[in-house]
């Protein structure tokens, strides 16, 4: 029995390692990060945006998705509290996320980014733990690193950007569990 | 007037002696006869005999003009009147003798005077006259010399305005040169113009090749979110985002050669702009300095020909001059003949004088 379910665990182990999904790597500021497809609607052109009163600095504005009020975050502000410059390769990732409210219903925002590089299909093994430098609730904005032709690539959490875009007040642990 | 011979004066001079005078005569004779007569008593035969001799010689001349008295009064019985009237006239011709005498040699001092004065003044013209000879000769050999570097300078000045209607020639070429220039740098303006409308439109391309990767990103995402179902467009969204960025390399690779052109276009240009400013600036400068040039060297042609007229004036001027010489020179010779007859005359009227003392003494 238990060496059935020692198999079982490691076969679940095994599989959930093996297990395919895919990133989308994307750059800020010459660096390279990553978002979960499964979190992303899709990627808009930098288009117009609408600024609104008493924004905060990470706030972009808003875009208007196929007629629908979409709100962008500037994700080099959210991560380094600076504004980021837009160039003419900018686009917005319109991220998908689940209402911690309403499970049925899904929240989108779009983050701006410098350019969006390529779709990659890794496997949940590669990932690797993202390194704690310091403060633990900086280090919970990743999930985790992947190596890349030698190069690190951060995989971005998409649940505590969308918190700290809202303002919403940390809790480390609540965040790693 | 009266018009005697010298024979019938002599004549006229005899009749003039009185009885008295014949008296005076006969006792020097006998005066003679006695003392030759005392001279043989005192054995002095040599001077009695001379003295003797001289007694007969003045006889015999006293018996002579007694004769001639005697034919005189015989052939002339008015000879008294004839006498007084040959007196008269030996006075008057003695009055006038005197006055001919004075005014002679008074008129030939004044014309030795005369003469002297012509003398000195024809010594000091002749002086004069080599002086102007001199001074004439002299301003004819500046005048050739001046006539030669006139001759020099008005080449000289032609051939400079032959160089500066050249240089103005040339002048009117290089402003077409600089037109064609500035055409070129028209023609390169208009292409860099073209090149810029060809980067927009590259960056138009650009902006489709973002478009597609983006759009086929949210393919692959699609297919990626779809799973083993969406493999098929996940390959093709895969080869669509290879191709777009493939695009974008090339459309950046030109576009970088664009850049390049349109940078070296533009410094072309620039540098092109720069030479026609700067050609243009120094061919207007050239021109108005060639113009300057020009003029001077037509004020200058208009001098030296003002000086060759002027020249010319004062050569006729010379040769007035030298013809006045001439004319002056043989004024001179002639004044010298002149001179030279007033010393003949001055000559003669001394022979003149000394016959009129001898008259006037006879």
């Amino acid at each position: 029995m238990k060496r059935s379910s020692l198999k079982s665990t490691k076969t679940v182990a095994k599989s959930t390692e093996e297990a395919i999904f895919s990133i989308l790597i994307f750059n800020i500021q010459g660096k390279e990060y990553a978002f979960p497809v499964t979190c992303i609607q899709e990627i808009i052109n930098y288009a117009s945006y609408t600024e609104l009163p008493l924004m905060s600095n990470s706030a972009h504005g808003v875009v208007s998705l196929r007629g629908t009020g979409v709100s962008v975050f500037d994700l080099y502000a959210l991560l380094s509290t600076k504004s980021s410059e837009n160039n003419k390769c900018s686009c917005i990732i319109i991220l998908s996320l689940n209402d911690t409210h309403a499970s049925d219903k899904k929240q989108i925002l779009g983050v701006l980014v410098d350019s969006v590089s390529s779709v990659l299909e890794i496997s949940l093994g590669q990932i690797e733990e993202a390194p704690h430098v310091g403060d633990k609730s900086r280090s919970s904005f990743f999930s985790g690193m992947i190596q890349v032709n030698g190069r690190f690539v951060l995989i971005l959490n998409e649940k505590i950007l969308f918190y700290r875009s809202q303002n919403v007040p940390l809790d480390p642990e609540k965040e790693r569990a | 007037m009266i018009n005697l011979s010298h024979k019938e004066f002599d004549s006229a001079n005899l009749t003039s002696f009185s009885r008295w005078q014949w008296k005076l005569a006969a006792l020097y004779g006998m005066l003679l006869f006695a003392i030759a007569f005392f001279l043989r008593n005192q054995s002095n035969l040599g001077l009695c005999f001379l003295f003797l001799l001289t007694a007969i010689g003045g006889l015999k001349v006293m018996f002579a003009s007694v004769e001639s008295a005697a034919v005189l009064r015989v052939n002339n019985s008015n000879l008294p009147n004839a006498q007084r009237t040959a007196f008269n006239v030996k006075a008057k011709m003695k009055n006038i003798a005197d006055h001919n005498s004075h005014d002679l040699s008074y008129f030939s001092r004044y014309l030795k005077k005369t003469s002297d004065n012509l003398l000195g003044i024809f010594h000091d013209q002749f002086l004069i006259l080599k002086k102007v000879e001199e001074h004439a000769r002299h301003t004819r050999s500046l005048v050739g010399e001046v006539e030669l570097r006139i001759t020099d300078v008005t080449v000289s000045s032609s051939q400079a305005k032959a160089g500066a209607d050249a240089g103005r020639r040339h002048m009117t070429d290089l402003s077409t040169s600089v037109l064609s220039l500035n055409e070129i740098g028209e023609l390169l303006i208009s292409f860099t113009k073209v090149l810029q409308g060809l980067t927009i439109q590259m960056k138009e391309i650009d902006n489709i090749v973002l478009t597609t990767k983006i759009l086929s990103l949210n393919a692959t995402l699609e297919s990626a979110r779809v799973g083993e179902l969406g493999k098929g467009m996940s390959v093709v969204a895969r080869d669509m985002t290879i191709l777009s960025s493939q695009i974008g390399k090339t459309s950046s690779a030109i576009q970088i050669t664009l850049k390049n052109s349109n940078d070296s276009l533009f410094s072309m240009n620039s540098k092109i702009t720069n030479l026609i400013s700067d050609s243009t600036g120094l061919i207007n400068s050239s021109k108005s300095s060639l113009n300057s040039v020009i003029d001077e060297i037509y004020v200058l042609t208009d001098k030296i020909s003002e000086m060759a007229g002027a020249l010319s004036s004062y050569k006729n001027s010379t040769k007035q001059l030298d013809e006045i010489v001439d004319d002056i020179t043989k004024a001179s010779n002639t004044l010298g003949t002149a001179s030279a007859n007033t010393n003949l005359v001055k000559l003669n009227l001394e022979e003149l004088s000394k016959y009129n003392e001898h008259c006037h003494q006879s």
